[in-house]
């Protein structure tokens, strides 16, 4: 707005407050009445100054009738107020001059301005609006809610233009404005809290109306309002129960979501290891964040937990494709199939279950004819089940066909060259029916269509090995074959304890783990050629696999006790063992790997088959 | 057929600026002027305009306790009050009291035309 034209009244109308107001001041008034025209008088300048968008004029006339209304509103008069006051009106004046000669505020003593406008901080002035709203309260009769027992149909959102000079109160006329079109059962935020000045702009109204765009339209138009938005509220169901019983998830973000988390888990580590020196609230604080963080691991591990249920179609589907190919008949029987592993071992199943029933139709199970003319039925019966046992399962494939010809695998390992003869004559069955996951293994000349190329096997074996699983077979002539796979059900944080050895960095599981030991000298023995470390009155075989000497030992907890030196033990970590690649996962007595503090990585072991590689003990394959 | 408007503030500054505003637009046209509240209450009672512009802080009767009055006499009265910066707690005193709605100085015209038309046009 041009304001050029109203300058000259300006400054006559503020000039004759200005020498009225000083004429006040001088008296030291206590009349209230007098108190009351002073302030009349700065506030009309006040507004005047706001008008002509006098900006200095208008600060310094506002700091002024602030203390001015403090002492309309009965407050004393504190010492200096009244000084400060008539300064005002000089510097009032000394604006309204430069107004005049420049047609601008620019004074020269713009510094002293500055400093007097602070100066009125000095005096407190925040209780004049309280009593206002004090006043309010009293007298707010129009602006109620209506009654509570009417349900909302629409929610109203609106947004007050941030420019808005006083938002609170525009909202208020919203509401009272609405009131009269529609019913307001509630309000967020509520009117006592806009009043109290905590107000944002953005107000919810939740009204029953049957005009909801015509209201929309209304409040879009209204003063100062932005954007007013109308959604429909939905009557809520009878029962409380959940709308959403379940969401469906792709996997990936599932092993995002598992991955991220044990990073987080990973960091934590690092950040408690680097806060070793801080201060103790700090390694509170830190402290409390792990068990959230192991709460949200195992709640994340527990959401990823499938049932074998699409596994098993799928083996139904093959063996039905099967079945037709090689004219036999043959039927699936699962128990426990509700019984429920993490999806990526799942995944990691499908490949060696199909081989392995691949294996039970194309070895096992013979032709119906063969199998009737034995007395068996026709129709094959292949037989899966799923255990749970303890934080494993245990998973067994059966088939009632022919059984694995347990001296045809003796001679195939002799042929083979695998052992020496003499070492392969006294293997027991269990141990010869293992040879038959090595690489290349069969016993058919022919490559199957089916299987057989040799390589099946050892890949099942690999899998599941690398799952941090084990699989033995079993036989019997005529009978039938039993593939049966232990695997840990969840993939868990396994408690580790960490070391080095020979250079590298290996894990044990804490319940591989018999004891440490410290050794010296006197600790060990060399009896036979062997090394043997003395613990508590017992003698352990020192085993291939740790360093020659050192100053520690782990005792490995198994059957056959064995003692690997170490060169320096780090501690015991908490990490999920990640599976190591198809290439390493062939090495049994490695379990995986885990990612330690430090990012390096610590290859798991597996106690038992250290022991009985490096221990001494007749069978390694 | 313009909407006829009474203008009140104590200042002649202000009372000369609003009249500036509304008579560039030949919506409203300016029936009289007030500069206390008394004065507002008497010049409402003779003229009966259709809409008031109050100033808040105005000697002998202030614009909040003339507000309502004016409503006492006719609870139709369209009242929009016109406040300065700082007084947050009046207009809101303003609007419990009956105001239907309000301008803060400076004033632009679009908006003090808008703020009236709307309060003219709600029933």
């Amino acid at each position: 707005m041009d304001t050029k034209g109203y300058t000259s009244l300006y400054l006559e109308e503020t000039r004759e407050h200005l020498s009225a107001l000083i004429s006040i001041l001088k008296e030291k008034p206590t009349d209230p009445e007098r108190i009351n025209e002073a302030f009349r008088h700065i506030h009309s300048i006040k507004g005047m100054a706001a008008s002509m968008s006098f900006e200095k004029s208008e600060a310094i006339a506002h700091k002024m009738e602030s203390i001015l209304g403090r002492w309309r509103s009965g407050d004393e008069i504190r010492s200096g107020e009244t000084l400060w006051c008539v300064k005002t009106c000089d510097y009032l004046s000394s604006l309204c001059d430069a107004i005049e000669s420049k047609g601008n505020e620019e004074i020269e003593v713009v510094k002293e301005l500055e400093s007097h406008i602070e100066e009125a901080s000095l005096f407190d002035s925040s209780q004049s609006h309280t009593k206002a709203i004090t006043s309010f309260e009293k007298k707010g009769e129009s602006i109620k809610k209506d009654s509570n027992n009417i349900k909302s149909t629409h929610k109203l959102h609106i947004e007050i233009d941030p420019k808005a000079p006083i938002p609170s109160a525009r909202a208020i006329i919203i509401f009272s404005l609405l009131k009269q079109k529609c019913i307001i059962t509630n309000m967020e935020p509520s009117i006592e809290t806009i009043q109290k000045g905590d107000f944002s702009g953005v107000a919810d109204f939740f009204i029953s109306t049957d005009n909801p765009k015509e209201l929309t339209i209304f409040a879009k138009n209204l003063p100062e309002i932005i954007s007013a938005t109308i959604s429909e509220i939905k009557e809520e169901t009878e029962e409380k129960g959940r709308l959403v019983k379940s969401i469906r998830v792709a996997s990936d973000l599932m092993d995002i979501l598992l991955a991220d988390t044990s990073d987080t888990i990973l960091l934590l580590s690092k950040l408690e290891e680097e806060a070793k020196s801080a201060p103790i609230k700090l390694r509170q604080i830190i402290e409390e964040l792990h068990p959230p963080l192991e709460h949200l691991f195992s709640q994340i591990l527990y959401a990823r937990l499938v049932p074998f249920d699409t596994l098993i179609e799928r083996l139904e589907k093959t063996i039905r494709e099967l079945c037709t190919r090689c004219n036999k008949k043959v039927k699936l029987k699962v128990e426990g199939q509700d019984e429920r592993v993490d999806r990526s071992m799942l995944e990691a199943l499908m490949d060696p279950f199909q081989h392995m029933i691949r294996n039970c139709l194309d070895h096992g199970i013979g032709t119906p004819e063969e199998r009737l003319k034995i007395g068996k039925p026709e129709e094959g019966t292949i037989s899966i089940e799923i255990q749970r046992i303890g934080d494993s399962m245990s998973i067994s494939i059966s088939d009632d066909g022919r059984g694995i010809d347990v001296s045809a695998v003796r001679e195939k390992a002799i042929t083979l060259g695998i052992l020496p003869p003499e070492k392969i004559n006294v293997m027991t069955d269990t141990e010869l029916l293992y040879l038959i996951t090595i690489p290349s293994f069969s016993t058919r000349e022919i490559v199957s269509e089916i299987s057989g190329r040799g390589v099946g096997m050892d890949v099942v074996r690999d899998r599941i090995e690398s799952m941090g699983g084990h699989l033995s077979i079993e036989t019997e002539k005529s009978k039938g074959t039993t593939f049966k796979l232990i695997i840990p059900s969840a993939l868990t944080l396994s408690n580790l304890l960490t070391f080095r050895c020979k250079g590298d960095i290996f894990a044990l599981p804490v319940s591989h783990v018999h004891a440490i030991v410290r050794i010296d000298e006197n600790s060990i023995k060399k009896i036979g050629g062997r090394v043997y470390i003395n613990m508590n009155d017992k003698t352990i075989p020192r085993l291939a696999f740790g360093s020659e000497s050192g100053e520690n030992a782990i005792i490995i907890n198994s059957e056959k006790k064995g003692a690997i030196i170490i060169d320096e033990l780090f501690g015991v970590e908490k990490s999920i063992i990640r599976p190591i690649g198809s290439i390493l996962g062939v090495i049994s007595e490695w379990n995986g790997a885990i990612t330690m503090k430090g990012e390096k990585i610590a290859i798991v072991l597996d106690g038992k088959s250290i022991v009985n590689r490096y221990g001494g003990g007749e069978i390694h394959v | 057929m313009a909407l006829r408007i009474l203008i009140v503030d104590d200042a002649l500054f202000m009372r000369t600026m609003i009249r500036d505003i509304l008579s560039n637009s030949n919506r409203y046209e300016v029936v009289g002027e007030a500069s206390n509240g008394q004065e507002a209450v008497d010049k409402y009672t003779e003229l009966h305009p259709d809409i008031i512009t109050m100033d808040i802080v105005m000697p002998v009767k202030d614009g909040i306790e003339a507000c309502r009055e004016i409503l006492k006499r006719d609870s139709s009265a369209k009242v929009v009050m016109c406040s300065a910066l700082g007084q947050e707690a009046l207009v809101i005193e303003s609007i419990a009291a009956g105001a239907k709605d309000f301008i803060v100085k400076p004033f632009s015209p679009e908006k003090v035309l808008k703020v009236l038309d709307t309060v003219i046009g709600g029933s």
